[in-house]
């Protein structure tokens, strides 16, 4: 093994880029490197490995070239202190070797491994010793001859998950106290390809995902940064709910936890977000309801898929064929976004224990969202196989939430919603009674229940009560003020046009069928 | 015994319907609780409550010894039906079939929630009886119908269970919180668990009061029974050391060092 004194004399000596990136590569190999199997010697290696690290990194000089050649991919004269120093050497892609080298060292790839401990001395040694943070985020935000690599940005990103993984505070607090430093970050989210790369932006989500986790400072400066608007963005560039993107999941953690504390107050109050959180509740949106919606039928691509799958295993057997009245069914990754999407909401309206005051001005507000009540009432008084009894109970919740000790116009607001199910219009009210009635599992019935008891007034129940003593007279007709009116009340008149709308709509559904047999 | 598929059929059946009826109940008041009373649930015209006393009623003289969820449920409807209107009092105490309630004290075994809940359903039939009669008039003196009266109950439930065992059932399922999931419906949901706990333990506050008014203050001490007996002993002892235990342990926070 090189001696550690060796390598740094050798590498702040270096007269050209290509002895840098000599040193920088055989010092990642170092720490790559496979050790013996005997476990004696593994472990006295691995430990004289371990002092190599702590010794690099604990050099100053080696520190402050590694930052330089980070943040300007150049490596300081070493008369700095003479009174014309003369100009460092310029190293192109020294940014990558040098994220490369950092992560060999922080978790090395090869045999070599350190305990956890031996991972955190190491952490809080590269904190102290050097503005690792600062030029970590100088390299992601505004790299100097990196600009199209992605590659070294991506490192960068994971590098940076890497330490704070190592050391939560510290590298929070070193974040936080940079000047623009969480602000550099949060920048970085966007879907505009001119300002960050696709896959830089994705691993910031995941540093800014742990950061978010454990700091409240981090969680209120990200929010108070445009933060929501930034991440419905990005939402809506990456197909909202359609197919399920890891990307929108993401954003959706992220949003998560920028909610807590009064990130909820600035998720309320931004545009974007109002109008994008019901279409992520709109179960229409998925991939398969829209192929289905569209005329291919998704026993079309399944056959496609059957048969790709034949000739690439070489079987000459025929796919098996679906049963043509299979419904579309939302994607596993759809499933997790519209959960995300309830529990963001659910969050923003906070819990049990705050402040009555500040808890019905966020019901208020939520409620005055026709689009998202109307899609989450849609969600849980669902009967379709389509939408699972864990969305349609998380849905009911939801209502619960927004409803519970709301003011009575809100309730109110809730139990009239006119909502359509099978070619009739009814009341949310009425629904839920009908729903409460039925054979369900265990928990839908609670939870149903449960958002009956919170929905109700006193006027709203002793209405339902009253019509069921005596029933209201319909509106298409004047009742006959007579003791026995109710008894020669026709049934619902149909109207010829609603008739011939019921007719076409079958002849259209036997054709849509018709047409599936065909393809077949 | 009935076949237990069977069961839990007509259990999952009822636990929507009982749970939407009471939070129809509950928020409606007094007022829609009246008017469910006039509402027939059969073709004799018989109202739910009659229905549902008569099933109870066959339930116990079959001396079936576990709880099912439906009884409890059913049980559970009447509690929130009683409470705060006398008129729905009176029409489940009109019913002979209302003495399985006071039956279902006595079935053998150790405290459950059914003999809880059916405690907490005499106990507000004891609170609220007769309240719209006696307007004016001292708690002893409220109005008495078919026999009935606050003092019949109290009488009667110490007859069966003593009034010591009778507190014993109300305040079981407070001090044993896992008795909310001994195969009851109410486990599932933490949102409708705290509110249901919370309904409960007001109940039973509101009870005690009535019982305690009932037992020392009324006018039923001499009516028929002579006076205080051994239950009156156990229920005032009980209460005495919760008293004092409280006292203890408020003096325990405010001498802490902090």
């Amino acid at each position: 093994m090189p001696s550690v004194v060796l390598l740094i004399d050798r590498l702040l000596n270096s007269t050209s880029a290509g002895d840098v990136s000599s040193v920088l590569e055989s010092l990642s190999d170092t720490f790559n490197a496979v050790l013996p199997t005997n476990s004696d010697e593994f472990s006295h290696q691995n430990q004289t490995s371990h002092t190599m690290a702590t010794e690099l990194i604990q050099s100053h000089p080696f520190m402050s070239a590694i930052s330089s050649l980070l943040t300007s991919c150049t490596l300081p004269s070493p008369d700095l202190d003479s009174i014309n120093p003369p100009p460092g050497i310029h190293v192109p892609e020294a940014s990558t070797t040098t994220v490369a080298f950092l992560l060999s060292l922080l978790c090395p790839s090869g045999t070599l491994c350190w305990t956890h401990h031996q991972s955190q001395t190491l952490t809080t040694s590269l904190l102290k010793s050097s503005p690792i943070t600062s030029s970590l985020l100088d390299m992601l935000y505004d790299p100097i001859n990196v600009t199209n690599d992605t590659f070294a940005r991506t490192s960068c990103a994971t590098l940076m998950t890497k330490i704070h993984s190592l050391r939560p505070q510290a590298f929070e607090s070193d974040v936080i106290s940079t000047p623009n430093g969480l602000n550099r970050l949060v920048d970085l989210l966007s879907h505009d390809e001119e300002i960050v790369d696709e896959s830089v932006r994705n691993e910031i989500l995941l540093l800014l995902i742990t950061l978010t986790k454990s700091s409240e400072t981090t969680r209120k400066l990200v929010a108070f940064n445009e933060g929501f608007d930034r991440l419905f963005s990005i939402i809506n560039h990456e197909g909202g709910l359609t197919g399920g993107s890891i990307v929108v999941n993401d954003c959706l953690v992220l949003a998560n936890n920028l909610v807590e504390d009064d990130g909820a107050m600035l998720l309320l109050q931004s545009s974007t977000t109002l109008t994008s959180l019901p279409q992520l509740l709109d179960v229409n949106r998925g991939q398969e309801f829209l192929n289905f919606q569209s005329g291919k039928s998704i026993l079309d691509a399944d056959e496609d898929d059957a048969h790709i799958q034949a000739l690439l295993t070489g079987s000459s057997s025929e796919p098996t064929q679906t049963s043509p009245t299979s419904l579309p069914q939302l994607l596993p990754a759809e499933h997790n976004i519209i959960l995300l999407t309830l529990s963001l909401v659910q969050r923003a309206i906070g819990a049990s224990d705050s402040s009555s005051a500040t808890k019905i001005s966020r019901q208020t507000s939520i409620a005055s969202n026709i689009p998202l009540l109307f899609a989450a009432i849609n969600l849980s008084l669902s009967e379709a196989p389509t939408v699972s009894a864990e969305i349609q109970n998380s849905a009911l919740l939801l209502l619960s939430s927004i409803t519970h000790g709301a003011p009575p116009s809100v309730k109110d607001a809730i139990a009239n919603m006119q909502i359509k199910v099978d070619l009739s219009t009814t009341s949310t009210i009425v629904r839920l009674l009908h729903l409460s009635s039925s054979t369900l599992q265990q928990p839908t019935t609670i939870n149903t229940n449960l958002l009956i008891r919170s929905v109700l007034t006193p006027d709203s129940s002793s209405t339902i009560v009253l019509h069921a003593l005596a029933p209201p007279p319909p509106p298409w007709t004047m009742p006959r003020m007579t003791s026995t009116w109710w008894l020669h009340l026709p049934q619902q008149p149909k109207s010829s046009s609603k008739i011939w709308r019921l007719l076409l709509r079958r002849v259209w559904r036997m054709r849509v069928r018709m047409r599936m047999w065909m393809r077949m | 015994m009935a076949d237990a598929g069977a069961d839990a059929d007509v259990d999952a059946d009822v636990t929507g319907p009982c749970g939407a009826l009471a939070a129809l109940l509950d928020a409606g008041g007094e007022a829609a609780k009246e008017m469910l009373l006039r509402i027939p649930a059969n073709s004799n015209n018989d109202s739910l409550s009659d229905v549902i006393l008569v099933w109870l009623d066959n339930w116990t003289e079959q001396q079936v010894a576990d709880q099912r969820p439906t009884v409890v449920l059913l049980v559970k409807l009447l509690c929130h039906w009683c409470q705060s209107c006398p008129t729905a009092c009176t029409a489940i105490l009109s019913r002979p079939e209302a003495i399985s309630i006071f039956n279902m004290l006595k079935i053998t075994g150790p405290p459950t929630m059914l003999k809880s809940f059916a405690a907490l359903l005499v106990g507000s039939l004891l609170e609220f009886f007769g309240q719209g009669h006696g307007q004016g008039q001292g708690h002893g003196q409220r109005g008495s119908n078919g026999g009935w009266s606050p003092s019949t109950i109290v009488s009667l439930v110490r007859k069966n269970v003593g009034l010591g065992n009778f507190t014993k059932l109300l305040e079981h399922p407070r001090d044993v919180p896992s008795a909310w999931g001994e195969g009851s419906p109410f486990s599932e949901a933490e949102l409708e668990l705290s509110g249901l706990k919370r309904w409960y333990g007001d109940a039973v506050d509101g009870i005690r009061k009535a019982i305690v008014l009932e037992v020392t203050g009324g006018a039923g001490l001499g009516e028929g029974d002579g006076g205080a007996g051994e239950g009156d002993d156990q229920l005032m002892n009980q209460q005495s050391e919760e008293v004092s235990e409280k006292r203890a342990a408020t003096i325990c926070y405010n001498l802490r060092p902090d």
